[in-house]
């Protein structure tokens, strides 16, 4: 798994560890039913405080992502794998429409991006 | 330079000030039939004007951080040396002319003029000389070093003071008092004050490289 | 003359320590911030610059003028603001003003007066009674009022509250303004110079390692995160101070612009993330590349 914490993000502490980890699972890297390390791990190899992740997990644990046994530590959910892309379009969706609203003063539309991104795949 | 010396004068008056009165004090005292000749207490007086004036005046600076304080405003060590040595020019000036009037105005016997003359001035030259090294010690060494030196320079000035003046404090005691009466009559005295001149400005040169190299700042 | 100071191979020897034949070059109408540890020889440096201490060997020349012949002149020219403020304790601002402007040919009352105002210092207050914070403001007002050309500050922020030390980063900031004036400050605290320098010297251990415009310091230094194995060949062996964690692995490297070609791919994927580093990171790798 791969996560950064940078100070630089605007995001708070746990919300960049939430999101990594709903990444992780999202792309396959935490497979259902996969043991999370425990939050003093996450803590101390991230030089965050313990704090911050129990909120992270806790965060998680709400949203349905994973789910925590007593004594035996945190799992991850099997969850529904078109939930997930549902999920990512939708924070998608806002990121597309900061890219929309802020082009539009220099005439660039919709069909332009369109044609941007189809572009983009063709050259891939 | 002249901001300099204005400032630090100041310094220098403040001890002056109580000493002065002290001083018209005990004169009164000897004036009036004291047994102590009165030119043996201007001596030991003049040393401690300097000294104590001199001291006083560092103790100031250091306390101040005076020197740290120079070190940033735009004058020269040339200076700050040069205000120094004429403060110390000074005082000796006139501690030395103020108890050569006193002596004069004391002593009714010429021959004894003669030689409290010499004493009066050759005294001054040692205070003189005194305030210089001191000042090279304190550019050296630094002021808190050179106080612990200070009881060491006293106690040669009080051997030096008893050498030549022991015969008049204790008149019994007979340790060369034939041997100065005679050298102030030879007057070979009168060039020791030149030469103590010259050796003074010789000091306020070496003082001058000594601020400039040392790193007592 | 483009250098307002320039300084060569200044050498200065104490026990146990050696100030090593350092060079620095201000230029003209810039700040210059010279970031050090504690102990890495940042106020001899300046101490020697000022010729408060002698140097061992080497050369200043300020305004194109050295100390042996023109030290009132340069001094005059010279603006100064140390760790420590001296002043006589017992005396008011009002007489320090009296006393010192006496030295300077060029001392501007009214521009001292605008100072203590702003600053809300006490005319008739004795010195003694100040506080840190007052103090350091007291010598920027006396440092300021004879218009000088060059200022030099020796961790002028250090000991200071926040509240205060913005006050005197903003002072500073407003300084720059005046393209006339050229400062050469010292400081551990990376977050001001970070704010108000053109020019960057790191020194450490009596030695100047880095000497650099700040815009390209940074974009030469960057902190890399990436994934276990992300990274093409050969890279990884480039960057300093590498931390290997359960999360993915970083490091910093002080050659971006070389190896971003060969990062991109990664970055695209999500492997590789680039963030910028802050002085204190570049002094920390720095000290520990030592």
């Amino acid at each position: 798994m791969f996560i950064v914490i940078s100070h630089q993000n605007p995001a708070p502490l746990y919300q960049q560890v939430t999101d990594q980890i709903i990444d992780a699972i999202t792309d396959g890297t935490l497979n259902p039913d996969d043991k999370l390390p425990s939050i003093r791990e996450v803590a101390g190899e991230l030089k965050i405080s313990e704090i911050t992740v129990k909120r992270a997990y806790a965060d998680l644990e709400q949203e349905g992502y994973i789910f925590t046994r007593a004594g035996m530590g945190s799992f991850v959910v099997d969850i529904n794998k078109d939930k997930l892309k549902k999920m990512k379009l939708l924070t998608l969706s806002s990121e597309l429409e900061i890219i929309l609203r802020s082009n539009e003063k220099f005439g660039i539309n919709s069909k332009d991006i369109i044609r941007l991104i189809k572009e983009l795949e063709e050259n891939k | 330079m002249w901001k300099l010396i204005r400032v630090q004068s100041l310094n220098y008056l403040r001890y002056l000030i109580p000493l002065g009165i002290f001083l018209i004090f005990y004169f009164r005292e000897f004036y009036q039939g004291g047994k102590l000749p009165v030119f043996v207490f201007l001596c030991f007086w003049a040393f401690l004007l300097v000294s104590g004036s001199l001291t006083t005046s560092e103790s100031y600076e250091e306390k101040n951080n005076g020197y740290e304080i120079l070190g940033i405003l735009p004058v020269t060590n040339k200076e700050i040396v040069s205000s120094k040595f004429i403060l110390v020019l000074g005082t000796v000036m006139l501690v030395t002319g103020l108890n050569i009037f006193l002596l004069i105005l004391r002593t009714k016997s010429p021959e004894k003029l003669n030689m409290m003359i010499m004493i009066g001035l050759l005294w001054g030259v040692v205070c003189l000389l005194y305030g210089a090294q001191m000042y090279i010690g304190i550019f050296k060494f630094g002021y808190n070093r050179m106080t612990k030196y200070f009881w060491f320079f006293f106690l040669i000035i009080l051997v030096l003071l008893i050498f030549f003046l022991g015969d008049f404090i204790f008149p019994g005691l007979n340790i060369n008092k034939q041997a100065v009466i005679k050298f102030a009559d030879s007057r070979i005295w009168l060039f020791l004050v030149p030469a103590g001149g010259v050796l003074y400005c010789y000091l306020y040169k070496i003082a001058v490289r000594v601020k400039e190299t040392s790193e007592e700042v | 003359m483009k250098y307002i100071l320039e300084a060569n191979n200044l050498r200065k020897e104490y026990q146990g320590f050696t100030l090593d034949n350092i060079s620095i070059k201000l230029v003209r109408g810039t700040i210059t911030g010279l970031i050090g540890p504690n102990g890495a020889g940042k106020t001899t440096t300046i101490k020697l610059i000022m010729n408060m201490i002698k140097k061992n060997s080497g050369d200043i020349s300020i305004f194109g003028l050295n100390y042996k012949n023109d030290e009132k002149e340069m001094k005059n020219r010279i603006g100064y603001v140390g760790e420590e403020q001296y002043f006589y304790q017992n005396k008011t601002i009002k007489w320090t003003e009296k006393f010192v402007s006496g030295f300077y040919n060029n001392w501007d009352s009214d521009i001292f007066s605008a100072f203590i105002e702003k600053f809300q210092l006490p005319a008739n207050k004795k010195i003694k009674n100040f506080s840190k914070g007052m103090k350091v403001k007291l010598s920027f007002a006396v440092a300021l009022s004879h218009n000088p050309e060059l200022l030099i500050l020796d961790e002028p922020t250090s000991g200071l509250d926040p509240i205060i030390r913005r006050e005197i980063l903003d002072l500073l900031l407003e300084l720059k303004q005046k393209e006339e004036l050229s400062v050469f400050v010292s400081s551990h605290i990376t977050d001001d110079l970070f704010r108000i320098s053109d020019h960057i010297s790191y020194m450490v251990n009596g030695k100047i390692i880095i000497s650099e415009v700040k815009d390209e310091l940074l974009a030469r230094w960057k902190k890399i995160n990436y994934k276990p194995d992300s990274l093409p060949e050969g890279i990884e062996k480039k960057l300093m101070n590498v931390e290997k964690q359960l999360f993915g692995s970083s490091g910093i490297t002080d050659k971006y612009q070389e190896m971003a070609g060969s990062l991109i791919t990664g970055i695209k994927q999500g492997d590789i993330k680039v963030e910028n580093v802050g002085l204190d990171d570049i002094l920390i790798s720095l000290v520990n590349g030592e």
